[in-house]
């Protein structure tokens, strides 16, 4: 009687788990490989063009100028956003010890540790000229890891901070005037100005550090290395964890529930909505573009997956309103599509996850 | 037919899960019915199965509270405002990395943000101005209270068959304090332990727990178990939580973290950590309200309860059986009791569940080498907490260390089973004793739980 059930356990255990062909799996890591490098040798370039504005707007201070920067930050933004659907499986953006991601990402940072804030005047490391005497890139890097947890005074909203300042109400975003700039008008306008020139190139050079390792192709190596169908588990992690646990969860979810106005990746900005937009770009261009879906036969799955991929990215671009605004409304119109959204992103990504377990690849999707 | 493969991949399982269906309980799920498939670096951040959509997003603030750095008061993120004036962390995951295990640095020098320090003056009460607890960190505009060191004495021993080994002794001291001589202090360094299986742990009935205790060691076994009766107003439970288990639930320790590690007040702790002494401390910007709000409090509290056990990770099982015999058999397992049944919850996966965490959550002596000679509460200065070992072998994985005792002197398992002493010494000798074939059995025994 157990051999007999053994013996069917064997069975029916060997016929449920397929496995993916490995010369397939080689094929859509180089596609993968070719899209990853590309979004962000364009994210690179467009860093680039922010710190060519900010270094104009600093040398040349003005209103205009300001929008100008701000114009190019929220460009940047928008393809570091796609960018996130690479993170979560110890990438060249996140791998343990070495990799940048909260350098360039960190939320929130610590504004008190920056420069002035509502109540503090003389507050951050901008207004501390006998403590800080010299802004430097070295300084930064030592701070931010002095009590090993790096990345509260870096990277992108570090230099929305600085463009935008505090946003203290829901009426629109931070306000900060160019003034702050000028020498004439403020008494840490230079030490500003060098913080946020040093900021600015810190976050081209951690991206450029990103970038390497895919451009030289040393982490596709490391890919075409796994067996079993382990690569394209750690893309779809990137994929999964990015719908469910960020997007839904932490940046949508989480906000709600706390009704806290400025929970937002970009409080500064409110730009938010846009980012989570982009983060679905990224994660549609994964599946569609670099061959992951075509690597499963179950075309019924993967064309639900695609179709509720592409009606989500409508959605979130629809939205008209910034995300603090629907926060704080229990009425507001959008509030709706919201609410929506959070669960038909972790409706994305449990079907991923579905589709995933057919080859025994581990999601882990609640 | 390969018989062995079939004994290793499926007779054996097979039979354990046959016999363990039979009495309600499988090793193989250490946390209970919803344990979860876990064995990367994300191994200790899942939730239970089947949370409600309300559960689950109360599971999601508190991971967010869990992870989110806090920030300085005066930010625009107002729920996240609150940190310090000192502290320790800027997050709970900041030593709780991925859920998991902080290790101290690995050289001699400062200890480290992994390594928290317990103090009190020489008669165990807390320091005039220091309180009890070092926080090495503060605010931009507020010096931290010192610099913990560590010092470490490698010494070199043998096991029976000749085959040496050495063991690292550390000596622990503060430098730089900034409020004023520290003078004369009794030091305990801590690191921050595994976030697993915590709700279950604190659904263990009392009663079950003291049926494990023996403090005259009645029964002449050398060990002696005993509770660490935590007083608060008129209540009076036992300890389950800490190294010394100092705290008797979910809602103390998370509490007490939020203010000793981060400066967070909260309706329990209503009091910033300053003393009169710290000026630039007691005089940095505050909110006039509670820094985390019981609601959002709740929530980590149900974070903390809810994050999953892995199942056990079968991966040799021969030696892994080898291995269990001899846990036995050198009684490993007078304190690293197998298994408990949860009592009954209304939260369905904490209720009634046989889960294996192999500790008796009781204060046991551990001998003169890895005292701290702090009291804390009942425990001695030579007692400490039997840790769980579930999820022990993933540490490797989740967080690229081994370390582990309270302290985390101990370099892997094989360096924590050598460092046993007091009650532990007889079972430490015999670990001495075995072959390497059956001491390496045991620690894939102890790795797979």
């Amino acid at each position: 009687m157990l051999s007999l059930l053994l013996f069917l356990t064997i069975h029916f255990a060997e016929a449920k788990t397929k496995t993916l062909a490995p010369d397939a799996v080689t094929k859509v890591i180089d596609q993968y490989a070719q899209l990853v490098t590309g979004t962000y040798k364009v994210t690179l370039e467009k860093t680039e063009e922010l710190e060519s504005e900010i270094k104009n707007f600093l040398k040349n201070p003005s209103s205009e100028n300001l929008e100008k920067s701000k114009a190019a930050w929220i460009v940047a933004r928008k393809f570091y956003s796609k960018t996130e659907a690479y993170r979560f499986y110890g990438g060249p953006i996140d791998a343990d010890q070495t990799g940048p991601e909260g350098f360039i990402n960190s939320w929130p940072v610590d504004e008190s540790y920056i420069d002035y804030v509502k109540g503090d005047a003389q507050a951050g490391i901008i207004n501390q000229k006998e403590k800080f005497p010299k802004i430097e890139a070295k300084l930064l890097r030592s701070l931010n890891t002095k009590d090993g947890e790096a990345n509260i005074a870096t990277g992108f909203h570090a230099i929305e901070f600085l463009l935008w300042g505090q946003d203290l109400n829901a009426k629109g975003p931070g306000n900060r005037s160019f003034e702050d700039y000028i020498e004439s008008k403020n008494a840490n306008a230079e030490r500003r100005q060098t913080y946020l020139k040093v900021v600015t190139k810190m976050l081209v050079e951690d991206l450029e550090n990103v970038l390497t390792p895919w451009e030289n192709g040393s982490f596709v190596k490391e890919l075409k290395k796994e067996t079993n169908g382990a690569a394209i588990q750690r893309i779809m992690t990137g994929l999964t964890t990015l719908s469910f646990d960020e997007m839904s969860g932490e940046r949508m979810t989480v906000a709600f529930a706390k009704k806290d106005q400025e929970n937002e990746q970009d409080c500064f900005s409110d730009n938010s909505l846009k980012d989570l937009a982009a983060n679905q770009e990224g994660i549609l261009e994964v599946f569609e573009q670099t061959g992951l879906k075509d690597l499963f036969s179950e075309t019924k799955q993967t064309a639900k997956i695609s179709s509720l991929l592409k009606s989500n990215l409508e959605t979130l671009q629809s939205i008209q309103a910034t995300f603090d605004v629907i926060v704080l409304n229990p009425k507001h119109a959008e509030r709706k599509k919201i609410q929506k959204l959070i669960l038909s992103l972790q409706t994305q990504a449990r079907l991923m996850d579905k589709l995933g377990e057919n080859y025994g690849l581990e999601l882990n999707v609640q | 037919m390969d018989w062995s493969l079939m004994f290793n991949n499926l007779l054996f399982p097979l039979l354990t899960l046959m016999i363990a269906s039979n009495a309600g309980a499988n090793p193989q799920l250490p946390g209970g019915e919803y344990s979860v498939d876990a064995k990367g670096i994300q191994a200790f951040s899942l939730p239970v199965k089947n949370l409600t959509p309300k559960e689950l997003t109360s599971f999601m603030v508190g991971n967010s509270l869990f992870r989110s750095n806090w920030v300085t008061n005066g930010a625009s993120v107002d729920k996240l405002q609150g940190l310090g004036p000192t502290f320790n962390a800027r997050s709970c995951s900041g030593c709780h990395m991925n859920d998991g295990r902080s290790a101290p640095n690995n050289t001699s020098g400062p200890a480290g943000v992994g390594v928290l320090f317990r103090i009190s003056t020489a008669k165990g009460e807390p320091h005039a101005v220091y309180g009890d607890q070092i926080q090495p960190q503060g605010i931009l505009t507020v010096k931290g209270e010192g610099e913990p060191y560590i010092d470490y004495q490698e010494k070199f021993y043998q096991y029976n068959d000749g085959e040496k080994y050495s063991l690292l002794h550390p000596s622990y001291s503060i430098r730089n304090v900034n409020y004023g001589e520290l003078g004369e202090v009794l030091i305990s360094p801590r690191v921050a332990p595994i976030v697993i299986g915590l709700g279950l742990l604190e659904n263990i009935p009392q009663k079950d727990l003291l049926k494990n205790a023996d403090p005259e060691d009645k029964n002449n076994d050398g060990i002696s178990g005993r509770p660490n009766w935590i007083i608060e107003g008129k209540t009076k439970r036992i300890g389950r939580f800490g190294h010394k288990a100092n705290r008797p639930s979910l809602r103390a320790q998370n509490s007490g973290a939020f203010l000793g590690d981060m400066g967070i007040t909260s309706s329990l702790h209503r009091d910033q950590n300053c003393s009169k002494e710290q000026a630039d401390c007691t005089s940095a910007m505050e909110l006039k309200r509670l820094e985390i709000n019981d609601e959002d409090l709740e929530r980590m509290i149900f974070y903390t309860a809810m994050l999953a056990v892995p199942k056990r990770r079968m991966v040799n099982v021969q030696k892994i059986t080898q291995g269990e015999k001899i846990f036995e058999q050198i009684n490993c397992i007078g304190c690293h009791v197998a298994s408990f049944t949860t009592g009954p919850s209304v939260q369905k996966q904490l209720s009634k569940q046989k889960i294996f965490p192999y500790t008796d959550l009781l204060l046991h002596d551990m001998g003169e080498e890895l005292a701290d000679h702090r009291p804390d509460q009942l425990a001695s200065g030579t007692e400490w907490r039997t840790p769980p070992l579930w999820g022990v072998g993933l540490i490797k994985v989740v967080n690229n260390h081994e370390r582990l005792m309270h302290d985390g002197r101990a370099r892997n398992i094989n360096e924590a089973i050598l460092w046993h002493g007091g009650e532990a010494k007889k079972s430490q000798q015999q670990y001495i004793q075995l072959t390497k074939d059956e001491r390496l059995a045991l620690i894939s025994f102890i790795e797979s739980l």
